[in-house]
């Protein structure tokens, strides 16, 4: 799992794939962190929300930069299709992980918040940040051109996915039926709201955090399953 | 008796609706090399990925050797692919990707490289920048590093000079007397005369099987050419053994399990046949 990481590693740096998102990144992290003093729950808020949508944008370069062809070689020879994917959503969870980190630590470390951060807290927040993270992957890799092969198709559909995955608050907000589509898309506005609590006198519950969490890596889990089988019956 | 590898059991491909291979039946031995032989765009390809286990069937099984050790299988694929890796950094990744360790895989890479020809300098270009040839020299070499069991080639001398094709036969010879079993699919007749010890033909979607006597058996067919280049572009059908020109005819010697295939295609451009015999070596 581990050369195979390696070598996945290497294969996506080379491809310059990630310039794009990644300066994508930068210049929002620079916009959010660019006015003093800012409120702890609604930045985290957004911050996963936005790392969300940098997940599922690494994850949708990342998984296609193989070529077909060495495609099959790398599962021959890592003899599971299974350690195959694994290795490749765990690489690009951890790439995702990295850049959520960055984004947490960076306020924390230059005191930008109205009041510090408690660890319970910081636990919190990455873990929502990685969970989010995970499900923008979960998202973005069942628009897979082996799964879909019109392009056009996918990207318009996974962007409009994202966005309407990503705006979720304000659409319940603004239409109450709405509510019932929030339990089908992407949880994500779900993890944002747990984290807008910490602005909140009396915070949520530490049991709302771990049902929404749970709720948003089982979503995770189950996208994952269903993009390994699909890819899997796909197989060349 | 031969240990059987794979077996393929009453497979069927398709790719959306189109049929590509139907009710094929066949096994891959220990100690024993099948060639694939067959038109164009017949299914060649996915045969040997169906028999690598890279492609999901429509139906039908393939079951794999399981006594002894795992089935380690070398995949040369048909078009190798221009990747951000040099020689060395790419045989690297796929030797640790199988378990190699370092050591043994340095070693592994560079005599392989020697082998190969490629020189110090060669080693340290990027397989997005080699060319056709040598690309394809690298694809057989990370596909004989590991030592497989079945070494499966599709088109394995495509792109090659006849010095590096003469390099790249023997090699199969060696192959071969090691015992390795090997599926090729390949266009060079003299290459499948040469190594092969079963062919099978690929045609209308089916795939038949012929012995080593049927291989040795073969038609002569005549026919009335208008221009040179309509001979020239028989030479490289699979199946095709000799072609010259007597007393004004075209005369072409084929495998008899090519026989047909080869028809159609000298009626299609539009050509009168004179006779077809059978002959024998």
């Amino acid at each position: 799992m581990r050369n195979l990481m390696l070598y996945m590693l290497q294969y996506y740096v080379r491809s310059y794939r990630y310039v794009s998102v990644l300066v994508v990144f930068i210049i929002c992290t620079a916009l959010i962190y660019s006015y003093k003093p800012i409120s702890l729950g609604s930045n985290y808020s957004l911050t996963c929300t936005l790392m969300f949508l940098v997940s599922a944008w690494l994850a949708a370069g990342f998984i296609e930069v193989e070529a077909i062809t060495q495609q099959q070689l790398t599962i021959l020879y890592a003899k599971s299709e299974n350690r195959y994917y694994m290795a490749k959503i765990l690489l690009v969870w951890l790439l995702s992980f990295i850049l959520s980190s960055i984004i947490i630590v960076y306020p924390v470390i230059f005191d930008f918040f109205v009041r510090p951060i408690s660890g319970p807290e910081l636990v919190g927040v990455f873990l929502a940040h990685g969970a989010t993270g995970l499900l923008g992957i979960a998202v973005a890799v069942l628009f897979e051109a082996r799964l879909i092969s019109n392009r056009r198709t996918a990207i318009l559909a996974l962007v409009a996915l994202l966005t309407v995955s990503a705006a979720g608050i304000i659409l319940i907000k603004e239409y109450p039926f709405a509510t019932y589509l929030s339990w089908i898309l992407p949880p994500v506005s779900l993890m944002a709201e747990e984290l807008m609590s910490l602005d909140l006198d009396e915070p949520t519950s530490y049991f709302s955090f771990v049902v929404a969490m749970g709720y948003s890596v089982l979503y995770s889990g189950i996208l994952l399953v269903l993009y390994v089988k699909l890819m899997k019956r796909k197989l060349f | 008796m031969n240990k059987e590898l794979v077996v393929l059991r009453n497979v069927n491909k398709r790719y959306g609706d189109k049929l590509i291979l139907e009710d094929v039946n066949l096994s891959i031995v220990d100690n024993q090399v099948l060639s694939v032989v067959g038109a164009n765009g017949c299914g060649k390809s996915t045969l040997l990925k169906i028999i690598a286990g890279l492609c999901a069937l429509s139906s039908g099984t393939r079951q794999v050797d399981k006594t002894g050790d795992t089935l380690r299988i070398g995949y040369v694929p048909e078009r190798f692919p221009k990747l951000p890796f040099t020689v060395m950094e790419y045989l690297f990744h796929m030797g640790k990707i199988q378990g190699l360790a370092k050591a043994h895989i340095e070693r592994l890479a560079n005599e392989l490289c020697d082998s190969f020809n490629f020189s110090a300098a060669m080693k340290k270009i990027r397989l997005s920048n080699l060319s056709k040839g040598s690309l394809q020299k690298v694809a057989v070499m990370q596909a004989i590093m590991i030592k497989p069991h079945l070494l499966i080639m599709d088109e394995p001398l495509s792109g090659q000079d006849v010095k590096s094709q003469e390099l790249f036969i023997e090699l199969l010879r060696d192959f071969k007397k090691s015992g390795t079993a090997m599926v090729l699919a390949c266009h060079e007749q003299y290459l499948v005369e040469r190594i092969a010890d079963r062919v099978v033909l690929v045609e209308d979607q089916k795939v038949s099987s012929c012995s080593k006597q049927a291989k040795e058996r073969f038609r002569i067919i005549c026919f009335k050419a208008e221009e040179q280049r309509q001979i020239t572009s028989l030479e490289r059908i699979a199946g095709v053994r000799r072609i010259f020109t007597k007393e004004g005819l075209a005369v072409v010697h084929v495998d008899e399990v090519a026989c047909n295939l080869i028809l159609t295609r000298i009626i299609a451009m539009g050509l009168v046949v004179e006779s077809v015999n059978a002959a024998a070596e």
